[in-house]
């Protein structure tokens, strides 16, 4: 948005602050910090309490600074484990909340585009990827460079010479594991995107099971989960061998410290530059300390690279250009509900749909919109709703050009019934009540009613507050469209857009709900798409679309007596299909 | 929550590491080879400390030690870099053998199950659950063995050398475990509450991608749809607020442990050698070594807590193991037998309270074009869906050639149906591989049935033709449709069943897709679910559906002499 990142680290930079918590983050440095602080002082109690155990002294002094060094580490972990944990837990939410706003604000074009599968994937597992990185990985890095800069300088302090010799063999090493680490990079690329794959081949598994079933799909289906598993296998398994090569150079390398200082140290010792004591605290600590270095850096820098590639996923969707949400709120001119003029479109993809399409719908008229499949009609109508921009000519809604609308007020003034009305894994109830705001009990009855739906819904013991299946898969299509029906008339907007609203209704209800539009339809504009014309038989206007343009315009009786598209939609509707 | 007869809610361990067998060898190998290194470690830096201890004393046999000290590197070396190798490689076999069971369970789950689920949680089981779940045997068997181990050996080496010091270390460790455990309760109901909303907020997720045009036109639905979904992630947010703070405890505790451990040992060896029980330099030889039996089985407790979220995640897993698969017949050969299909007093709902069919009986004979007409949800779908054994009858029997459907083998059942569904489903792929999916035809064939749906009247407006990339968003109803009815006839099955398939097209299309159909499936038995009674009236009978059962039933001009159901809807339909 603000920034574009030029690489992957930018989009992790982008996000992190998109985060902010900064407290949290100071919290994480802060107490990592005083956790590396105590380490080096329970090294200093351990060197003391050695060299007078060595030398027969008193140990017990020494023994209270260790026991006092160890029991702040207590409070020190606690806090730290929670800044940790609070940081992840934080950074989750806001991610997972601000991506599901935001592709709430998207427009038409994304969703269209978009493979819900991917969006679906960033939302779970790249943000838990991230917040797992923030709160686990990144720490444990911090800890270990804290902890690198602190020894090195308090064994400068003790023995200069020591600490020359052990700490460049330290640089050395950390590029050696991750040198050996390499191959393993690529195939652990490789076994990540064949588990990507994976998922995204269950999902195909998963959206329809019933298209799966009825075509005795399931072993194909799976057969492809399991391709790719066996991918993701075969790249793992041949890391194998590089795993277990950086586990040999990472044993090496956390005790080659070690042993240098204790190698050099013998020498050291013997003409007394140095305290045993200082030598073992010092040996112990250089296992303890860079052995996890080296294995915690080598990890941080592939778990970083991953963590990348999703901090990019989720960059790219949060930071998709929104739809605007500026402009007019107010209608212009209240007599003119919708208006086209010299209106063309071709989608992103360069088919043209609509050429030169001018029309014009009075406040309170009853359009149509007929035309074969795939003449421009939906497309229309999604000009209208503000989807698309035309790509020359003006869509007007109450004289306001759409591109001039604050398209949040635009769409208030409409109320559209589609073909598949989406329903949730919510109750009836809440279906259909959440199209207005704050709908009451009868409302949303009379609604039910309004749309031939009460009698269904009564027979069910639960009524209204049924729940529905994702999709609303356990009703009958026809059950889903009155559903969608019930909602625009809770809606109660002043223009009403119906796409094919009754295609999956028997003619008893269709002829009933025809009625109910009549009645509600009192006073507003309404346009409707419709294959079957019986449906639209009284429109005061009907506008007949070829190939994207308007070939016909007038009213049912006066189209019917042209010669044109419109007489033969008509009579090739009234012979009806012909079953062989 | 299912804790009974579940030893420290462990009991999903045992679900998860049965899987194992896919490669338990050398899974077990590799893992005991990694989990060696801390008891090795700790007995190597004992040798180490031991070595310096001589230095500064210059006691005698440095050398030996010396070389003794570098072979155990050597060793240690060796062990676990060979054991890393074993252990990766059975990992990857492990986590193969996982998914791919899972998923074939998923693809067996009888629709009834399915759709009381949301596609959007089953995902959630399938990716982030059993990732979680998978630690069991990536992550905590080999620290629990590594633990073992570090015990179990340094109890050993401390028995040999001072038996006080063993004594000590173990009591020691045994008293610290129990605090380790305190949490595991909470832990567990806190996290499977956390992956449930996570789930919940997953599936609204979806449900606002699905339904993305409406959210986009009801504002209302938007906010409410949004709002539901921040409660979902809050609530899954609180519940980590809970675990967090259990496990800043627990961190504590931990910490405590070490430093007890720590500087316990260390003061009972000194202790020890003032007594003249050991020497000073066998004192540090040992005390890692203490220190590590001490801390490891104080670790035991925690290790306990520490796997309920693991445990939590299993649980979801499990659950959809254990949801029993859709039930197979083994009947492999139809029988000749007529009438092809029948029903006999059908009753079935989908969910307690949804009722479709109610008392319903009808048979359709080989050959026949019957038309399925009825108003909306008088249970015309459902008759198919039952005919596939897509659901199966709550009473009354559903025969295929005079066989209950539910003794067939599944397969052998639904090859016998093409189906078209109302919305077919589309999958992200090229246009062609979305009709060739069905059945392994030749590409002529498969262009050929795709020209009689009418396929190829709208390839043309597309980018790359039947090769252009389609998903569900981009294509129309009527597209979708008639990608449907192409899957149908490539299959060219026995049955032809056809669900409303021309709701979204025009006449012109729609004649010319009978007519297409007429050419590549004459003489095939045909079901049609219509609401266009012009069309259903050429049917060669008609059954007539009201309220879950067959209300009248045969041709046309029959059904318009008993002046019933049938008449009235013509008399609709003709208005």
């Amino acid at each position: 948005m603000k920034t574009h990142p030029q690489q992957n680290t930018g989009a992790l930079r982008y996000l992190l602050r998109y985060v902010g918590e900064r407290r949290l983050a100071a919290g994480i440095v802060l107490s990592t910090f005083l956790q590396t602080v105590r380490g080096t002082l329970l090294m200093i109690a351990v060197q003391n309490a050695t060299n007078r155990l060595l030398s027969g002294g008193s140990v017990w002094g020494a023994m209270a600074l260790m026991l006092a060094a160890m029991l702040i580490a207590v409070p020190i972990a606690s806090m730290r484990e929670y800044f940790n944990q609070s940081y992840e837990l934080i950074l989750q939410k806001k991610l997972q909340l601000g991506l599901t706003a935001h592709i709430a604000k998207l427009p038409l074009a994304w969703y269209e585009s978009a493979k819900q599968g991917d969006a679906l994937s960033t939302y779970t597992a790249d943000v838990e990827l991230l917040g797992r990185w923030m709160g686990r990985q990144v720490p444990n890095a911090l800890f270990t460079i804290f902890q690198f800069i602190l020894v090195f300088f308090y064994s400068l302090t003790q023995n200069i010479w020591l600490t020359l010799i052990v700490f460049p063999a330290l640089v050395g090493l950390p590029p050696l594991i991750l040198r050996a680490a390499e191959p393993m990079k690529k195939l652990s690329r490789q076994a990540r995107a064949a588990a990507g794959q994976a998922l995204d081949k269950a999902q195909e598994l998963l959206r329809d099971p019933e298209f799966v079933k009825t075509y005795c799909l399931e072993n194909k289906f799976t057969q492809r989960v399991a391709d790719a598993l066996d991918a993701k296998r075969r790249a793992e398994r041949k890391s194998g061998i590089y795993a277990g090569l950086v586990k040999a150079v990472t044993v090496v390398s956390s005790f080659l410290p070690g042993f240098i200082a204790v190698a050099a140290g013998i020498l050291f010792l013997r003409r007394g530059l140095i305290t045993a004591g200082f030598l073992i605290a010092f040996a112990q600590l250089s296992i303890q300390t860079f052995g996890s270095l080296l294995v915690s850096i080598s990890g941080f820098f592939s778990a970083t690279n991953r963590v990348s590639a999703s901090a990019t996923r989720i960059y790219e969707l949060i930071s998709q250009p929104a739809e605007r949400t500026t402009g007019h709120t107010a209608p212009v001119d209240s007599q003119t509900a919708i208006e086209l003029k010299h209106v063309s479109f071709s989608y992103p993809d360069g088919t043209q749909v609509l050429s030169d399409v001018s029309l014009k719908i009075g406040t309170g008229q009853i359009a149509a919109l007929a035309g074969r499949s795939g003449s421009g009609k939906s497309t229309l109508f999604k000009l209208i709703m503000g989807f698309y921009p035309a790509a020359s000519g003006e869509v007007l809604v109450f004289g306001r050009d759409v591109r001039d609308w604050d398209l949040g007020s635009l769409r208030a003034l409409m109320a559209p019934v589609f073909q598949e009305p989406a329903l949730f894994a919510a109750e009836i109830r809440e279906n259909i009540g959440w199209a207005a705001d704050d709908a009451s009990d009868e409302q949303i009855m009379q609604a039910v009613t309004e749309a031939e739906l009460s009698e269904f819904i009564s027979s069910l013991p639960r009524g209204l507050h049924t729940p529905l299946s994702e999709k609303g898969v356990n009703l009958s299509g026809g059950q889903r469209q009155r559903m969608g029906i019930a909602r625009m008339l809770l809606k109660d907007a002043p223009v009403l857009l119906f796409d094919e609203p009754t295609s999956a209704l028997d003619s008893v209800t269709e002829s009933r709900l025809a009625q109910v539009f009549e009645r509600v339809r009192h006073g507003k504009t309404a346009v409707t798409i419709a294959h079957r014309l019986a449906t639209i038989r009284n429109a005061d206007i009907i506008y007949v679309l070829e190939q994207g343009r308007i070939v016909q315009t007038g009213t049912h009786n006066e189209l019917i007596d042209q010669d044109g598209v419109y007489r033969s939609l008509y009579i090739e509707q009234h012979e009806g299909g012909s079953l062989a | 929550m299912k804790t009974k007869n579940n030893f420290l809610g462990l009991s999903g361990a045992g679900f998860m590491m049965h899987f194992v067998r896919a490669d338990a060898l050398w899974y077990w190998t590799g893992t005991a080879m990694v989990a060696a290194y801390g008891f090795l470690e700790s007995v190597f830096s004992g040798q180490l400390f031991a070595l310096v201890a001589k230095l500064a004393n210059q006691t005698a046999g440095i050398w030996q030690h010396t070389v003794f000290v570098l072979c155990l590197l050597l060793f240690i070396i060796l062990l676990t870099g060979t054991g890393e190798i074993l252990f990766t490689k059975a990992a990857a076999q492990v986590d193969f053998h996982l998914r791919d069971e899972l998923g074939r369970r998923m693809a067996r789950i009888p629709l009834k199950h399915w759709y009381q689920k949301h596609s959007g949680e089953c995902m959630t089981i399938f990716g982030k659950d059993s990732d979680t779940a998978s630690e069991i045997y990536k992550v905590h068997i080999p620290v629990l063995i590594s633990l073992i181990l570090q015990a179990a050996g340094g109890l050993i080496v401390l028995v040999i050398a001072s038996p006080l010091y063993a004594c000590y270390a173990f009591v020691w460790g045994v008293c610290y475990l129990w605090i380790g455990m305190f949490s595991r309760t909470r832990w567990r109901t806190h996290s499977a509450k956390q992956r449930q909303f996570a789930a919940d907020s997953a599936s609204t997720f979806t449900d606002l991608l699905s339904g993305f045009p409406v959210i986009r036109m009801y504002e209302s639905i938007r906010g409410k749809l949004l709002g539901k979904h921040r409660d979902e992630v809050e609530q899954s947010f609180a519940a980590g607020r809970q675990i967090a703070r259990i496990s800043t405890q627990n961190r504590g505790l931990w910490q405590l442990g070490y430093t007890l451990s720590y500087s316990g040992t260390f003061f009972v060896g000194l202790l020890l050698v003032y007594a003249g029980n050991i020497d000073l330099s066998n004192m540090l030889a040992l005390w890692p070594v203490a220190m590590g039996v001490a801390f490891a089985i104080t670790q035991l407790g925690f290790f306990v807590s520490e796997l309920q979220p693991v445990m939590a995640a299993t649980d979801r897993v499990r659950e959809l193991f254990e949801t029993p698969p859709e039930q197979s017949g083994n009947r492999s050969d139809i029988p000749d037998k007529t009438p092809l299909i029948s029903f006999a007093q059908v009753n079935f709902s989908y969910q307690d309270d949804i009722f479709a069919l109610n008392d319903c009986s009808f048979c359709i004979y080989e050959g026949e074009k019957v038309a399925l007409v009825g108003e909306s949800g008088s249970g015309k779908s459902t008759v198919v869906k039952l005919m596939m054994n897509l659901y199966a009858a709550d009473k009354g029997e559903v025969r295929f050639c005079g066989v209950s459907v539910g003794d067939y083998r599944m397969d052998v059942l639904r090859s016998q149906f093409g189906y078209v569904p109302q919305s077919p489903h589309i999958l992200s792929a090229p246009l062609i591989e979305n009709i060739s999916v069905v059945a392994d035809a030749p590409h002529e064939h498969i262009i050929n049935m795709a020209k009689a749906a009418c396929v190829d009247e709208f390839t043309d407006s597309l980018g790359d033709g039947y090769d252009t990339y389609v998903t569900e968003n981009t294509l129309s109803g009527g597209q979708r449709q008639r990608i449907g009815i192409a899957r149908a006839l490539v299959k060219s099955a026995r049955v032809l069943v056809l669900d409303e398939i021309t709701a979204a097209l025009d006449g012109q299309t729609e004649a010319d897709i009978y007519r297409g159909i007429a050419d590549c499936a004459a003489g095939r038995t045909m079901i049609m679910i219509t609401h266009r009674l012009s069309a259903a009236a050429m049917a060669d009978r008609i059954l007539v559906f009201s309220q879950g059962k067959v209300a009248e039933e045969g041709t046309h001009s029959e059904l318009m002499l008993k002046n019933g159901l049938y008449t009235q809807l013509w008399a609709m339909h003709e208005a």
